[in-house]
């Protein structure tokens, strides 16, 4: 039996995953250069791989009308405890699901089985660790979920804040995490992570009062970056204002229940 | 909320493991680069899935009847958006490169500037730094015109016969 991840060689000459379509690619233009080299004109993503993985997967949770989040932010920020609290509060009245990633150990996978929510753990230390969940291995692990039963999956990302932000998986909605023990200059540092994602949380605010930290200055950050983006200031720990990120969720999965 | 309120029921916890095995797709050996540098391993890590794919995209895109032939250059657009530093970069496709006609090809990055234009106003400028409102209107709702890119724009061949014209 083919393995179902493997893409057929025949899927890199479609037309359509580069930036122009100028070039048939089963008979590629030839080039003869002064420095005595032939060109040939490519014009390929190269992340068209992961790209027709991540809209398989769009498609998928399209028929499932299973609403994706795609959470992300560095190590520690506060994803696992965002959702423990998370699938507290909606679990009585949204079914949910999570696929959390990590390079190793399923000690998130644990705390978050509590809550009574199917969990799939990825773990990626098998492939050297990588640095982020790709399209397929989201398409491998919610195999592993009975999608007709779940109305919201939200897949907790590597703790990483550059790779993640590269990778397409197929998401209705990304939002990243960033705690008030990170610098305020965090979405400075990392403007694509904050320019894909539709939404931040600025975690851990029940904290403010013992750090030197200046709030205010995070959120103008993240909106220089992102203008107009929603960023949810609370605790995940105390559950302070965790309401304004579960009506937001809410909205997304009524959006795609409707 | 009642407009999902009793449509589906929970159902009892189950942890499962994922196993699934390498596709080859977006992902990566492990690879360290050397005493002292463990802090960049991640950004090695991505690098090297993306390094893989440009072999992999480059060795398919040799056409039949110069197959074999080595290749001596791979032209790559990368936005300056885009999460890539071109030295790890061409360092992991030094590496995955090896034991492939694309051994000792040389990796030719053309950085691309990130320009938007206003959706408000229609201005359209280059972002130096990370700053996404329009300079002329202020407001923030912009199209990303380039900065993203990852794209192999073509691959050079060497000469290993005579030309046929
Ligand atoms: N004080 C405080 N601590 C928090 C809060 N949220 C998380 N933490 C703590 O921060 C640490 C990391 O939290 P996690 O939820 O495991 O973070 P994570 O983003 O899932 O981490 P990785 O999966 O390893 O990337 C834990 O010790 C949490 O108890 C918060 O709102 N306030
Ligand atoms: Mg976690
Ligand atoms: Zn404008």
């Amino acid at each position: 039996m083919p393995d179902p991840l493997l893409i057929p060689r025949s899927l890199f000459h479609k037309e359509g995953h580069g930036s122009s379509h100028t070039h048939p690619h089963d008979d590629p233009p030839l080039e003869r250069r002064a420095s005595g080299t032939r060109e040939i004109q490519v014009v390929r993503k190269v992340l068209a791989a992961n790209d027709i993985m991540a809209a398989n997967n769009r498609r998928l949770f399209a028929d499932k009308r299973v609403c994706v989040i795609n959470l992300m932010s560095s190590p520690g920020s506060g994803k696992t405890t965002t959702l423990e609290k998370t699938l507290a509060r909606l679990m009585p009245e949204l079914s949910c699901a999570v696929i959390v990633g990590d390079i190793a150990t399923t000690n998130d996978a644990d705390r978050l089985a509590a809550s009574g929510a199917p969990v799939v753990q990825v773990n990626t230390d098998q492939f050297g660790g990588d640095c982020h969940l790709a399209a397929h291995v989201i398409e491998r692990a919610a195999s592993g979920i009975d999608l007709d039963q779940v109305d919201l999956l939200i897949v907790e990302n590597i703790g990483n804040l550059v790779c993640p932000a590269e990778f397409d998986i197929g998401e209705d909605a990304r939002a990243v995490v960033l705690s008030v023990t990170e610098g305020e200059d965090k979405p400075l540092k990392y403007p694509l992570m904050f320019r894909v994602c539709d939404a931040a949380l600025l975690n851990k605010i029940d904290l403010l009062p013992y750090l030197d930290y200046d709030a205010p200055l995070a959120v103008a950050n993240i909106h220089q970056v992102h203008p107009d983006m929603p960023v949810f200031e609370l605790s995940a720990r105390t559950g302070e204002g965790m309401e304004p990120w579960l009506d937001w969720l809410r909205g997304l999965v009524r959006k795609k229940l409707a | 909320m009642d407009h999902t309120a009793g449509r589906r029921q929970t159902r009892p916890a189950a942890v499962v493991r994922a196993a699934y095995r390498d596709s080859g797709v977006g992902t990566a050996p492990s690879v360290h680069r050397g005493p002292g540098r463990t802090d960049t391993r991640y950004a090695a890590m991505h690098e090297m899935g993306i390094a893989m794919q440009i072999v992999e995209i480059a060795v398919a895109s040799v056409p039949a009847h110069l197959k074999g032939s080595p290749v001596e250059r791979v032209n790559l657009q990368v936005g300056k958006l885009s999460a890539v530093v071109p030295d790890s970069l061409r360092f992991c496709f030094d590496v995955v490169a090896k034991g492939t006609p694309l051994e000792g090809a040389d990796l030719n990055i053309e950085e691309l500037p990130v320009t938007a234009r206003c959706r408000a106003c229609g201005h359209v400028w280059t972002i130096d730094g990370p700053a996404f409102t329009c300079p002329e209107c202020a407001r923030g709702d912009l199209e990303l015109l380039s900065g993203r890119e990852l794209d192999i724009r073509s691959i050079e061949l060497r000469e290993n016969r005579t030309p046929d014209a």
